[in-house]
C-alpha cells in the first residue's frame, strides 16, 4: 500500500512538473494560444520565405486583337505544317527518326513559344502517337521545311535572284 | 533600266521601314483614352475615386470612434469579379487602402498571402534571429472590418451597337458582430459603337 502511494506521489509531482515546463509566460496582451501559430508557421518558414527578394509572376494574357491575329494565323501554319508531316508519315518514308536525325527538334519550330498547350494542341494527339514521334522519318525533307540554315539560303537565294535579274535586264 | 532599279530599291527601303513604324508615347494617367470599350485604366480611376470619398465620408467611421475611441481596422477580403471581363481589382482597392494608410484615420492590417509571409518571417526569426530583434507570435493587431466587393456587369448589343454597365460594390463588414456597416459603389455606362 505504501509503495503505492509512493508511485502515484511520484507520478503526479512528474506531470506538475512538466505542466511547469510547458508553462510560457505571456508577454502584456499576447494571445495565449501563439504557441499553436508559432508551432505552425516555424514549420512552413521555409516555403513561404522562399520568395523574398524575387518578383512572383502572376500574369495574365491581355486581350490583344492583332497579337491574337498574329497567333491565330501562327497556329494554323503549324497546324498545316503538323497535317503534312502526319500525311508525309503514313506514306511511311524512310526510317531513323525524322526528328532525331535532323536533330532539329520540336523547339526549334517555337513550339513553346506558340503557347501551344493554351490552344489545346494536346488534344490532337500528335505528342501522343508513337507512330509520329522517333519510329518514322529519315531522309525526306518537307519543302515547306526551314531549318536553322534557312534564313541564310533565303538571303543568298534572294542575293542571286537579284543579282540575276539585273543582269538580264542590264543586258 | 537604272530607274527600274532605282524604284526597287525604294519600294524595298520602304518596306522595311513600314514594319517598323511603332510609336510610343507616355500618357499622363488621368486621361482617357477608350479604345475597344473595356474595362480600362479610366475605369478603375473613376471607381476608386467614388469608393474613396464614399468610405471616408460615411458614418461607420465616426460611429466607430465615438463607440470604441479608437481607430477602426481594416482588413481586406477577396472581390468577386462576376462580370464579362477580366478586372483587376487590385488597382482601386490599392489605392482605397492608400488612402486609409495617408489619410490615418483607418488602420489596415496585411490579409491573404502577404500575411502568411510576413508570419513566414517572422517563424523563421524564431530560429535565427536575435533575441532582442526576433519578433513574437500572438501580438498581431485583430481587424475590427472585413472589406469584401463584387464586380457586375450587364452588356446589351445590338449589330454594332453595345451598352456596357459595369457595377462595382464593397462593404465593411463588422468581423464581431457580423454587420454591415458601410456599403459603397459605383455604377459605371459605356455606349460602344464600332
Amino acid at each position: 500500500m505504501k509503495h503505492i502511494l509512493t508511485i502515484a506521489l511520484s507520478a503526479l509531482l512528474s506531470i506538475g512538473a512538466n505542466a511547469q515546463n510547458d508553462s510560457v509566460t505571456l508577454l502584456p496582451d499576447q494571445n495565449p494560444n501563439f504557441q499553436r501559430s508559432r508551432a505552425k508557421y516555424m514549420e512552413q518558414s521555409a516555403e513561404l520565405t522562399k520568395n523574398q527578394g524575387q518578383t512572383v509572376q502572376a500574369t495574365y494574357k491581355a486581350i490583344d486583337d492583332v497579337q491574337a491575329k498574329k497567333e491565330r494565323r501562327e497556329l494554323a501554319a503549324t497546324r498545316r505544317h503538323e497535317r503534312r508531316m502526319a500525311r508525309i508519315l503514313s506514306r511511311g518514308y524512310g526510317y531513323g527518326g525524322y526528328y532525331n536525325t535532323y536533330g532539329y527538334g520540336y523547339n526549334n519550330y517555337g513550339y513553346n513559344n506558340y503557347g501551344y498547350n493554351n490552344y489545346g494542341y494536346n488534344n490532337y494527339g500528335y505528342y501522343g502517337n508513337p507512330y509520329y514521334g522517333n519510329t518514322w522519318g529519315g531522309y525526306y525533307r518537307p519543302r515547306y521545311w526551314n531549318g536553322p540554315l534557312g534564313t541564310v539560303n533565303g538571303a543568298i537565294g534572294t542575293a542571286l535572284l537579284g543579282l540575276t535579274l539585273w543582269h538580264i535586264l542590264k543586258h | 533600266m537604272k530607274k527600274i532599279i532605282i524604284a526597287c530599291l525604294t519600294i524595298a527601303a520602304l518596306a522595311s521601314t513600314v514594319s517598323c513604324n511603332r510609336k510610343v508615347t507616355r500618357i499622363s494617367e488621368n486621361d482617357q483614352v477608350d479604345l475597344s470599350g473595356r474595362w480600362n485604366n479610366t475605369d478603375s480611376r473613376l471607381t476608386a475615386e467614388e469608393i474613396i470619398k464614399e468610405c471616408q465620408s460615411g458614418s461607420w467611421l465616426a460611429t466607430h470612434v465615438e463607440k470604441t475611441g479608437k481607430k477602426p481596422v481594416v482588413i481586406v477580403g477577396f472581390v468577386k469579379n462576376k462580370s464579362h471581363e477580366h478586372i483587376e481589382a487590385e488597382t482601386f482597392i490599392k489605392d482605397l487602402e492608400k488612402s486609409f494608410i495617408n489619410g490615418g484615420q483607418v488602420k489596415l492590417v496585411q490579409g491573404g498571402e502577404k500575411r502568411n509571409e510576413i508570419r513566414g518571417e517572422r517563424g523563421d526569426q524564431q530560429d535565427n534571429a536575435s533575441q532582442s530583434t526576433m519578433k513574437q507570435f500572438g501580438l498581431e493587431m485583430g481587424a475590427d472590418y472585413m472589406l469584401q466587393g463584387d464586380i457586375n456587369s450587364i452588356v446589351d448589343s445590338y449589330k454594332s451597337k453595345k451598352v456596357i454597365y459595369y457595377q462595382i460594390n464593397l462593404q465593411l463588414t463588422n468581423i464581431q458582430s457580423n454587420e454591415v456597416v458601410w456599403i459603397g459603389d459605383k455604377k459605371i455606362t459605356k455606349y460602344v459603337k464600332n
